[in-house]
């Protein structure tokens, strides 16, 4: 089986986010809210394109792995999102990492909320 | 104002406007202004880091009646704005130096046209574009609204019109920070610069409005010693 070398794979980028919201959600809820969000703003076509993978859900944040350059796109997507399952949510942005460990150790593991 | 940091336009359902200030906190925010529809706020005394204002939003549907509510309350506010919805409404309410901004522009019927954006242009009228209507539709209706702001944001930039853009949140779950922000802007066409020319008109309207309430102010430009 031959591997595409690491230069060809696409280049991604991490983005941490907090819920806040008035009680915990769960990891399937949210994922449902983002997935169906996107899909009816940027449409299949575009969601496919963005690469937008749910990687970690846990706590009150949220690590989604995005194919580079589509960042923006996936931002406005989440800024949207402002109901789960009848319960008031807001997703706010903790950094953009290129790595996970360099998300985790920047931006989630030094918030103070 | 710091390019980074924004102001916002809430509407006071929140009860506690201390908390909702400290909610606001990490969101990059520089001020706030509180209003209420067809009354004046009583903020009281907050003790926060931003600039806190105080402004109305006249929803009346007669012409006469909403002069009338301009007279009464231009000088018991920072902030004036009108909705707008009727286009002989628009037209006339485009031509009184007095109102900050029109609410509500873009009608299901009724569309913002280049004499509204004209006369925007020569008496400093802004005109506001609402992003949280967004979060409360979906489907049809937001591409609709989408449309609309393109179409509306064409004349906007033709005519040089003063825009102000904003969220208008009713609560903490309504806040946006600024990158998720101009995410959303970005996204439905709007471009960085239109963003640092609605916060630095914001920021001019503020001062402005804040400096006529003062005793010392007779007329712009002149000012008693």
């Amino acid at each position: 089986m031959r591997f595409r070398k690491p230069s060809l794979e696409d280049k991604k980028r991490y983005i941490g986010f907090y819920i806040e919201s008035e009680e915990r959600l769960g990891r399937k809820e949210v994922l449902n809210e983002l997935w169906s969000t996107g899909l009816s703003f940027l449409g299949e076509a575009e969601m496919a394109e963005t690469g937008f993978w749910v990687h970690d859900c846990f706590d009150d944040q949220l690590i989604v792995e995005v194919r580079d350059g589509y960042v923006d796109e996936i931002l406005a997507v989440v800024s949207l999102v402002n109901e789960i399952k009848n319960e008031r949510v807001r997703l706010d942005l903790l950094g953009v990492a290129g790595t996970i460990r360099k998300l985790k150790k920047s931006f989630i593991l030094n918030q103070e909320k | 104002m710091d390019h980074n940091k924004r102001y916002e336009i809430c509407f006071s359902k929140e009860k506690d406007l201390g908390e909702f200030l400290k909610e606001a906190k990490g969101l990059n925010y520089s001020s706030f202004v509180f209003f209420e529809i067809n009354d004046v706020l009583d903020i009281g005394e907050i003790e926060t880091d931003f600039r806190v204002f105080k402004g109305i939003e006249i929803h009346k549907k007669d012409i006469g009646d909403i002069k009338s509510d301009i007279s009464t309350y231009r000088s018991k506010v920072d902030y004036l704005a009108v909705k707008a919805r009727d286009n002989r409404v628009k037209e006339v309410l485009s031509k009184d130096k007095r109102v900050d901004c029109l609410v509500d522009c873009f009608g299901r019927r009724n569309d913002f046209d280049y004499v509204v954006a004209e006369n925007c242009k020569r008496n400093d009228v802004a005109i506001e574009f609402n992003f949280g209507k967004l979060l409360r539709c979906s489907g049809y209706e937001r591409s609709m609204l989408v449309r609309k702001f393109h179409r509306s944001l064409k004349l906007v930039r033709k005519y040089g019109s003063p825009l102000i853009l904003t969220m208008k949140p009713s609560t903490v779950f309504d806040l946006r920070g600024f990158r998720e922000f101009f995410s959303l802007i970005k996204s439905i066409g709007f471009s960085k610069e239109d963003l640092i020319y609605s916060n630095n008109y914001f920021k001019r309207l503020i001062e402005r409005n804040c400096e006529f309430d003062k005793d010392e102010f007779v007329e712009p430009g002149i000012e008693k010693v």
